[in-house]
């Protein structure tokens, strides 16, 4: 190496490799990944669908595509890959996608525009595809035929139109499901049925709707013991959610988050009700004054994340800050407060305490309007915070270390089990 | 034990074991090539640096019982959390020359290095947010807001969420 070289120019970027090995590198990556660097810069955009042609196993095709081009992709590589992703809005590029057998597809995801799919197109799915174990299809499907996919574990219905309950049923009558999507169901369909529970205790995920979950899984989640993971994709009533919560602490100790995404005020509270023990809370509202914390406690929880939340006065936030003397760990993630300076009292906060409490406030601002009203980017600043009589068992922190760090989801219910 | 003697890019001799030096596809090639003249001539590598060279080598001696990767390996569904500790150390590298000693191994046609470094790479991609993978490798972000979410709206269907 010769002389001092400025390393910030000379040195080599990811995005300027060449193509083989960008390959190789991609092909490393499983295909959500993969499809995520195409965000990142117009190289990934601009290689990614030679990528997908070259890599037969993971594969998404999206129009425009030539038929000619389709026909050939397809027949060299159908009995190669294992996921296929496949939009087009051209009836006849669904026909020749059905022409052939892909022995070795797991995962399937169609969508259509302008046309949609019919139960008639389910029958040669089903022959060309059937080792899939995944499936997620778009289209006027009602289910029928689906269950005729013997290996299938995953099934997504959540945009199928004319999904039908009886349906439904027949396929968990048929196949042990491991996970399930729907938040689809009108009322009428979900007063029409009830679901098989032989069908539903082998579920590890499940996502659906709260009319989905009160009418149909509600009596029943105390036997889905092998849950990791269920969403529900509106709010529910306070009750529901309490009742939801009992049932899964019948069979349950340990959950590792809750996360809830509350729009309005409803019942925080049912935090309260929960006895089992969550690894993190996360909440993401913007009225926490409203959500029943203010004089409660919310226990079971080391950890509390506080997602875009209004706090109004000084008076309120050192209320919570008091009141939560079980969390151990207290994040406010770009919350906004209404007051331009705080003082902390260590003494005063470790009073009611056993244990220390890390109060980490990220990104903060003052805003002295209403969140919804229009307001320039000055009337934003940062909060002044101060921190007098330290104690052991207080600290304050502006910075998140990478280990505390979340990924908010935004779903209005979401719990996780290890 | 016949040696081969490797003149990087500026110019700098290394001799290495013929042994070793074959695990390069490349190198192997003008072996074969040069035939029984080998023994003291001078191999030219253009595109590599004395200083990557030098870990390349590195590299190569640690793996030269290795053995040869079958076809079968080939078509093992890819992971990349089966990085030996060795392997793991010794690119505890910067990028930089992370990336140089991806574009060696990938001129010198190392399969092994080749697989390991890249393997390295993706797994500092895993898990990331688009942002986060752009700050990870300081990649400038060459789309506009409306482009990058046009990008996103594009494959929203088919993400897992």
């Amino acid at each position: 190496m010769s002389g001092v070289q400025n390393k910030q120019l000379l040195q080599i970027q990811v995005e300027s490799l060449p193509d083989d090995v960008l390959f190789i590198i991609l092909d490393y990556l499983d295909l959500n990944t993969q499809l995520k660097m195409m965000r990142v810069h117009s190289r990934f955009l601009n290689i990614m669908h030679q990528f997908w042609r070259f890599n037969c196993k993971n594969m998404l095709i999206v129009e425009p595509i030539l038929l000619e081009d389709l026909i050939l992709v397809l027949k060299s590589t159908c009995n190669w890959i294992t996921n296929l992703r496949f939009r087009t809005n051209n009836q006849e590029h669904f026909a020749e996608l059905t022409k052939y057998m892909y022995p070795n597809v797991k995962d399937l995801r169609l969508a259509t525009r302008n046309f949609q799919l019919k139960d008639s197109d389910m029958i040669k799915l089903v022959q060309s595809f059937p080792n899939i174990k995944t499936f997620s299809p778009q289209g006027h499907l009602t289910g029928a035929h689906m269950s005729d996919f013997r290996q299938l574990e995953n099934l997504t219905l959540s945009y199928c139109s004319y999904a039908s309950g009886s349906q439904l049923t027949h396929i968990l009558s048929s196949l042990r499901l491991k996970s399930l999507k729907l938040d689809v169901f009108s009322n009428k369909e979900i007063r029409s049925v009830s679901l098989p529970l032989e069908g539903l205790t082998n579920l590890e995920l499940l996502h659906c709707d709260s009319s989905e979950m009160t009418s149909w899984f509600l009596d029943k989640i105390r036997f889905l013991v092998n849950l990791k993971e269920l969403k529900i994709s509106d709010n529910l009533h306070a009750n529901v959610a309490r009742e939801l919560l009992d049932s899964l602490s019948v069979n349950r100790s340990y959950a590792k988050s809750l996360e809830l995404t509350l729009i309005q005020s409803i019942g925080l509270a049912l935090a309260s009700y929960c006895t089992i023990r969550l690894g993190s809370v996360i909440i993401i509202s913007q009225d926490i004054g409203g959500i029943g914390f203010l004089y409660t406690e919310i226990p079971n929880t080391k950890r509390l994340y506080l997602k875009c939340c209004v706090i109004r006065s000084q008076n309120d936030f050192h209320s919570h800050i008091k009141a939560l003397k079980t969390p151990e760990f207290i994040c406010f993630d770009c919350c906004q407060f209404e007051f331009k300076e705080f003082t902390f009292s260590g003494k005063d906060i470790a009073q009611d305490r056993s244990t220390k409490l890390n109060l980490h406030i990220i990104g903060g601002t003052f805003n002295q309007l209403p969140i919804n009203s229009c307001h320039s980017y000055e009337d934003i600043s940062q909060v002044d915070w101060k921190v007098v009589e330290e104690d052991a068992l207080f600290e304050f922190h502006r910075v998140l270390p990478k280990e505390l760090k979340v990924e908010y989801k935004y779903e209005p219910f979401l719990i996780q089990f290890e | 034990m016949p040696i081969i003697r490797l003149e990087s890019s500026d110019k700098e001799i290394f001799d290495i074991e013929q042994e070793i030096a074959k695990c390069s596809e490349t190198i192997r090639t003008a072996l074969e090539d040069l035939g029984d003249e080998s023994d003291n001539s001078v191999l030219p590598l253009h595109k590599v640096n004395s200083v990557i060279l030098k870990k390349v080598l590195h590299w190569a001696t640690y793996h030269k019982d290795d053995p040869q990767l079958t076809e079968e390996d080939e078509n093992k569904e890819k992971r990349t959390d089966d990085i030996s500790s060795w392997d793991a150390d010794f690119l505890k590298v910067d990028q930089g020359t992370l990336f140089e000693l991806i574009l060696a191994a990938n001129y010198l046609n190392i399969q092994g290095l080749l697989d390991v470094t890249c393997k390295t790479v993706a797994n500092m991609i895993k898990g990331k947010s688009p942002q986060e993978i752009r700050d990870t490798f300081t990649i400038s972000n060459d789309f506009s807001p409306q482009e990058e979410e046009k990008v996103r709206k594009e494959n929203e269907w088919c993400e897992e969420k």
